[in-house]
């Protein structure tokens, strides 16, 4: 029998041996490549720059709020009609029944600080705009008529898709690995307690609720629609996969009820939405 | 890595990714040699890493953890030289120890069990074994690298060093068997 520190020991000595040195020829194709290659994100970052320079920092949590808590009373609001629970969205009389989401104006008392969310007319290319708070966020939708919300803070992201969110679809995934710094893969095997299928406002909705643990370990829950909780758990997030009713999808990714979690997402889904409406 | 250059790197700056490639070169490549156990895979993996930093670094949110993310970016890239590479099939694939060479206190026949057994594993075994073997990082740190669960980093790790375990040991049996009696 092999002990453990036996086969530490020969590990160690085996892997030490190899090559260590790469020839200049693969370092010097790579650049001639990178010279061809435009990175990924770069106006995205150059915006994070921007607003983390001149947003007072103050009001990252709130705005970060803003976007995840009134994007997903939208969502709500568009999927399950009046007469299913939830939040209490408002729509606006300007909705119409051209519009490829549900259009109008959404607004939410969930947080202490009033937030609200502007779906505008098909086809506006107005883009997004963020004003202080109690922040207005107008999402327009893109000259296809799409209005897609894919909020989803990057670190925790990495994090729930590696762990086996399959109820993405491949185009999802393909968008997702456009969002710098976002790894997307979808996912072969599963543990016994993978995502099911629900109905919402008659559509078949996949969708998952990722528990993260603080210390390391991710798990996923299947779900009837209700928020699984566990005691041990410090943090929920929420990870939605809808499709809207023109069938583009729309993902609300939130984190748990301490606004505190909500801060370090403010950019990126501030830079998800740009991404997003593609302004 | 100067942090420095990698944030200048981050803003399109392809000299100061240039000073940052040819840093990181030859530890992405020892890496992706003792991952992929091919230099020519290694070399590809390498080059389409170096390439992938490039094109993911502005999505980089602390220049000071490039380090770990590189590795990430490299172990993607092996992923990928070892799904699409025909060469990868363990049970046709030349050995390319020299058995001249190499750590003495190891056999000849310890060797080349040991890389037969580990062209037998998955890439994300392989990734696991050289990420605590060969760089010395510990499971969070693995975990981190690769962007899994502790958990996994565990059962990859569990069944890795079981197969190599076997390996070796299947290495013994014969000895054993040939001692015996006829």
């Amino acid at each position: 029998m092999t002990h453990d520190r036996d086969l530490d020991h020969v590990l160690d000595r085996w892997m030490d041996d190899g090559p260590t040195v790469v020839a200049d020829r693969v370092i010097a194709a790579a650049m001639t490549d990178v010279h061809t290659t435009r990175q990924r994100g770069a106006r995205r970052a150059q915006l994070k720059e921007l607003f983390m320079t001149h947003l007072p920092q103050p009001l990252a949590p709130i705005l970060g709020a803003v976007v995840l808590i009134v994007a997903g009373v939208g969502l709500y609001a568009a999927l399950t009609g009046p007469d299913v629970g939830g939040p209490d969205p408002t729509p606006s009389p300007a909705a119409t029944e051209e519009a490829t989401m549900v259009l109008g104006s959404f607004a939410t008392s969930e947080f202490a600080v009033p937030f609200r969310v502007e779906l505008e007319t098909a086809a506006s290319s107005d883009g997004w705009a963020v004003t202080e708070s109690p922040g207005i966020v107008t999402l327009s939708p893109d000259v296809n008529g799409r209005s897609r919300v894919i909020v989803l803070p990057r670190e925790q992201t990495q994090l729930i898709v590696s762990a086996g969110a399959r109820a993405i679809g491949d185009d999802l995934i393909a968008d997702l690995n456009e969002v710098a710094g976002i790894e997307a893969s979808q996912q072969t095997a599963f543990d016994t307690g993978e995502p099911a299928t629900v109905t919402v406002g008659g559509s078949e909705v996949p969708w998952v609720i990722a528990e993260v643990d603080a210390d390391e370990m991710p798990l996923f829950r299947t779900t009837t629609g209700e928020t699984v909780t566990r005691p041990t758990t410090t943090e929920s997030w929420w990870f939605f996969d809808v499709p809207g009713p023109n069938g583009d999808v729309l993902i609300i990714y939130r984190g748990g009820d301490d606004p505190g979690t909500w801060g370090g997402s403010v950019m990126f889904a501030l830079e998800s939405l740009q991404f997003q409406t593609g302004q | 890595m100067d942090t420095d250059l990698v944030t200048r790197a981050q803003h399109g700056d392809e000299r100061a990714f240039a000073d940052i490639a040819y840093a990181v070169g030859d530890r992405l490549f020892t890496v992706a040699q003792r991952i992929l156990r091919d230099v020519d895979l290694a070399e590809d993996a390498t080059q389409q890493a170096i390439v992938a930093i490039w094109r993911e670094l502005p999505g980089l949110r602390d220049p000071a953890r490039f380090e770990a993310w590189s590795y990430r970016v490299l172990v993607n890239a092996c992923y990928a030289q070892a799904r699409t590479e025909r060469r990868w099939s363990p049970s046709l694939h030349v050995l390319e120890t020299d058995h001249g060479a190499g750590d003495p206190q190891i056999s000849v026949a310890d060797r080349d069990q040991l890389e037969r057994g580990f062209r037998r594993l998955p890439p994300e075994q392989r990734a696991v074994l050289v990420l605590q073997h060969y760089l010395d990082l510990t499971l969070p740190q693995i975990a981190e690298v690769l962007g899994v669960p502790l958990g996994t980093v565990r059962s990859r790790l569990h069944y890795a060093r079981r197969a190599m375990r076997a390996a070796l040991e299947a290495d013994a049996r014969p000895a054993l068997s040939g001692s015996r009696p006829s």
